[in-house]
């Protein structure tokens, strides 16, 4: 939230109903590293967010209410059926879904909750290649 | 010796003693012009006598008056004669004689007599002839009477002795010597007209010819010629018989001079009808053969061809005789042995088998029944059952099968219970009663057999038993039991399939399972597999899963376990399948894993606010932003605080529905239990500046107190979190005949109808965010609803939105 506009700093759409989850994502990734985070507090708030935010990546929790984070990547398929915005999920439920249900899904990859805070920001890089 | 062959050849002995009379008579005699005749002279009595004796005249002219005595002695002498036939004698006498002479000399047997003086060449002639013709006719008469008696003797013969050979052997033996020959054969032909003499008379010194094979190329060119057609050879000298060269030298070997040969001709046999000959021959002189001699040969010639018939008919009859007595015998021996067989089999047969007569006395009884019931046999016989002792109602059932068997004429068959001696035990036996008949076909005896059925009884005892048990299992296991024959019809279905499928046995038995009992979309699978499991038994699906359709239509997941049946050959006659209705099972696995997931869902939030707080805490980056520390502690404070919230509540819940919690019930008053879940919840009320109202009425009631005070107190705290501030909060309970209802209202904002029955589903908040404003856990109104159960309550809401809700329960006075 620091990185000045127009540098090549990354953009994360972070998508998640829980507040204090939000916050915690936001302190990990502005202490580990310089990318530039918006928050969406639903899946219709993440769909609109992403035209205006532009993200490079999209962090998205799936126990949501009302629309939960298959049905955002269900919609979200209708404008961009080839999901060119690269999706990790962000999940407490990876007891209930297996790992391969998000990739079929078309995820990039899963980060279980509840996350090791000092290694968020290098696991993200990791699963989207950008190291 | 030979006797006259000819009727003409007549010889006739002039005795007297004037030499010029006997040259007279000779003279006269020799006049006639018919008869030729031999003589023979003498002068004296003694001379006469010998010349008798040596030469058989004929006719003797005999003189009265001789020199050595009266010709009636000469008569006289003759007379004696037993072995020279007498003969016929004219006594000439002088003119003198008297009447007495001529009676004393017809009684010595003279034909007729002469006077001496009146002889003349005519009356002499005339004399002789008429004698000489009845010595003919009177020779020809024996004759034919000799021959008579030969052809008697021989059909006697014929009918004494079947043996043709010594039927043969007589006839030559009576040819020739009737017909004072030196040889008489049978000769037989071969098939190829080759012969063979079979028998032979023969007077010596002559060689014998028997069984010498002879012949003649001219009887296997025509086939025996005219002897086929019963011509008769005569042959008085076969020099002059215009035989061929080779013929006489053939007839030489014997020899043979005189032949006189008939045919054997069998009338039975048209097409070859010459069997042999008949022959009889002079070896060394001619001879003329008689007429006569050849009607001999000829008759004889029929008797012997009815003497072959005869023969051939007895030899054909003593074969099938022969055949018939080997039949005989071997049908004896046979039935003899299958005597001894029957008799071995009753003896030794396991079986009890008695004859009874029609007065029901045992007249036979085997020997089994000693083994069987401890008495001889010998104690058996000549009584009834009855006078035995036998059981009263085996005996009764005898003497009407008894009685039924001789109106009837049918076998009967019915069963018995025997008590074995000194109480060991029954024997059961099938007993038959079978009718024996006499040739008159009146029902003499009856054949009485009992086959000990105890063992196949007592198996049928165990199989019904077994049987029964496996029906009872059947009917009353909890299980479905269904069974297919190959085609997959059904043919078996127990009771509780036709229960909690709702069918009725008919409609299940004779239909096809898969089409009507599995659902459609199954049907495809489910018939593959059944006919891959028939056709290949090693790839048979022990275990299976597959839905079923109730009568209503529910589907229901059934887990199979099935069985092939097979019959004693080992081949497959169908499925036995063991079914176990795992719907509910399933569903509440669902639950389970979903439960688990969501609450390990639920527990993770909470877990990475913690872990995220400490983490960051921990790395320092916090370190120079003590405000933002310090709101982390506090949200990893609150988040531990809702994590303990969340672990109580998990494992309440689960002891309460998995029943592991019993009620710890005691008399608890209404009014006091609802006091104090108000003053619980005051503090929390006053927070939120809300009135806690309670009406409850003061009323006994057997419960858990502290179960129903957790209820009342969740219900309460939900109310006062949904409700506005300055808004009020109502406890209200109500008395109905068989329960309480307790009711908890609020104002708040309400629950959407959609929500009303599943709000008291675990975590299934109306609105997911509540859980961490609200600080529930999710799984208050489950709680609760699980304790209202358990004593056998109700638990519902009734809410308007905006207006607020109202959560109601009953608690039943009677304990179920």
């Amino acid at each position: 939230m620091t990185q000045p506009i127009g540098s090549t700093t990354k953009t994360i759409l972070l998508i998640d109903d829980d507040e204090i989850s939000r916050w915690l994502v936001d302190l990990c990734l502005e202490a580990f590293v310089d990318w530039r985070l918006k928050v969406a507090i639903s899946g219709e708030d993440g769909l609109t967010s992403i035209a205006t935010t532009k993200p490079d990546a999209i962090l998205l929790d799936i126990m949501m209410p009302k629309m939960d984070g298959f049905m955002f990547i269900e919609k979200l398929k209708i404008d961009d059926p080839l999901l060119h915005i690269p999706i990790v999920a962000l999940t407490a439920s990876t007891s209930r879904f297996s790992h391969q249900t998000f990739m079929d899904l078309g995820c990039q990859g899963v980060i279980s909750k509840p996350f090791n805070t000092n290694t968020l920001g290098s696991k993200i890089s990791k699963i989207l290649g950008w190291q | 010796m030979r006797f006259n062959l000819s009727d003409s050849d007549i010889t006739i002995l002039i005795v007297d003693d004037s030499t010029e009379d006997r040259a007279t008579y000779i003279r006269y005699l020799q006049s006639e012009q018919v008869h030729s005749y031999n003589f023979l002279e003498a002068g004296t009595l003694e001379d006469g006598l010998n010349l008798w004796r040596s030469q058989h005249p004929d006719i003797v002219l005999v003189d009265y008056f001789l020199p050595d005595g009266e010709g009636l002695e000469l008569l006289a002498e003759m007379g004696k004669s037993e072995i020279i036939p007498k003969l016929a004698a004219i006594i000439l006498t002088g003119s003198q004689i008297n009447e007495q002479i001529i009676v004393q000399s017809m009684r010595l047997g003279a034909a007729d007599y002469l006077n001496k003086g009146d002889i003349s060449a005519i009356s002499l002639c005339n004399r002789v002839r008429q004698i000489r013709d009845r010595l003919i006719v009177n020779r020809q008469l024996q004759r034919s009477l000799q021959q008579e008696l030969v052809v008697n003797r021989i059909s006697l013969k014929i009918r004494q002795y079947i043996d043709l050979e010594e039927i043969s052997n007589a006839i030559v033996q009576e040819i020739r010597v009737f017909l004072n020959a030196d040889r008489s054969v049978i000769y037989k032909f071969n098939p190829d007209m080759s012969g063979m003499v079979v028998s032979e008379s023969i007077l010596p010194p002559w060689e014998s010819c028997l069984h010498r094979q002879l012949s003649d190329e001219y009887f296997p060119e025509n086939m025996g010629g005219e002897y086929r057609h019963g011509r008769v050879f005569v042959a008085p000298d076969v020099y002059l018989a215009n035989l061929s060269e080779c013929h006489l030298q053939m007839l030489e070997q014997f020899p043979t001079r005189a032949s006189l040969i008939v045919p054997i001709l069998r009338s039975n046999d048209q097409a070859n009808p010459l069997w042999g000959l008949l022959c009889t021959y002079q070896c060394f002189e001619p001879r003329l053969w008689d007429k006569s001699d050849i009607r001999l040969l000829q008759q004889l010639s029929v008797q012997f061809a009815i003497a072959l018939q005869q023969a051939e008919l007895y030899h054909d009859l003593q074969i099938s005789n022969a055949e018939l007595e080997n039949r005989v015998a071997d049908r004896t021996a046979e039935l003899f042995k299958r005597q001894q067989e029957f008799i071995a089999l009753v003896e030794n047969s396991p079986n009890i088998t008695m004859r009874l007569d029609r007065q029901m006395r045992h007249i036979y009884v085997n020997r089994v029944v000693e083994r069987k019931s401890g008495t001889p046999v010998e104690a058996f016989l000549g009584k009834t059952g009855r006078e035995m002792g036998f059981p009263e109602k085996n005996v009764t059932m005898l003497e009407s099968a008894a009685q039924e068997l001789l109106e009837t004429g049918k076998e009967q068959r019915f069963e018995i219970e025997q008590p074995l001696p000194q109480g060991k035990g029954v024997t059961y036996y099938q007993t038959h009663l079978i009718p024996e008949y006499a040739p008159d076909g009146e029902i003499v005896t009856m054949l009485l057999v009992f086959y000990d059925i105890t063992q196949n009884r007592l198996n049928e005892i165990a199989i019904t038993e077994a049987n029964r048990r496996w029906q009872s299992l059947l009917d009353n296991v909890r299980l479905i039991v269904v069974g297919l024959n190959p085609d997959g019809i059904v043919e078996y279905a127990n009771p509780f399939f036709l229960d909690s499928a709702g069918y009725k046995l008919e409609e299940v038995i004779g239909k096809d399972w898969l089409t009507c009992f599995i659902p459609q979309i199954e049907q495809e699978k489910v018939r593959r597999d059944f006919a891959d499991s028939l056709l290949n038994p090693d790839r048979f699906h022990k275990h299976y899963q597959n839905s079923i359709v109730t009568k209503t239509g529910e589907e229901k997941i059934i887990a199979w376990n099935n069985t092939i049946l097979r019959n004693q050959d080992g081949e497959i006659v169908g499925t036995m399948s063991i079914g176990e209705d795992i719907t509910e099972k399933l569903k509440v696995d669902r639950i389970k894993s979903e439960f688990i997931s969501i609450a390990s869902h639920e527990l993770r939030t909470p877990l990475a606010s913690i872990r995220g707080a400490l983490g960051l805490l921990a790395s320092g980056v916090l370190d120079n932003k003590p405000e933002i520390a310090k709101n982390m502690l506090n949200i990893a404070s609150s988040d531990t605080e809702r994590l303990v919230r969340l672990v109580n509540d998990i494992l309440d819940l689960e002891r309460l529905e998995s029943n592991s919690v019993t009620l710890n019930r005691q008399w608890t008053d209404v009014a006091d239990l609802c006091q104090q879940a108000m003053n619980t919840m005051q503090a929390l009320a006053a927070e939120s500046q809300i009135d806690i109202q309670c009406n409850a009425r003061s009323q006994q009631i057997f419960v858990d107190r502290d179960r129903l005070l957790q209820t009342l107190v969740n219900l309460l705290s939900n109310a006062i979190k949904f409700s506005p501030s300055h808004s009020e909060v109502k406890i209200t309970t109500e008395s109905l005949s068989n329960k309480v209802v307790f009711r908890v209202c609020d104002r708040g904002r309400g629950i959407p109808e959609s929500n009303l029955e599943s709000i008291f589903e675990r975590f299934n908040q109306v609105d997911a965010s509540d859980s961490r404003q609200k600080g529930g856990t999710g799984l208050g109104l489950a709680i609760c609803r699980s304790i209202v159960q358990q004593h056998g309550g109700k638990i519902w809401v009734e809410s308007v939105l905006t207006k607020g809700s109202t959560v109601s329960f009953t608690i039943p006075y009677r304990i179920t």
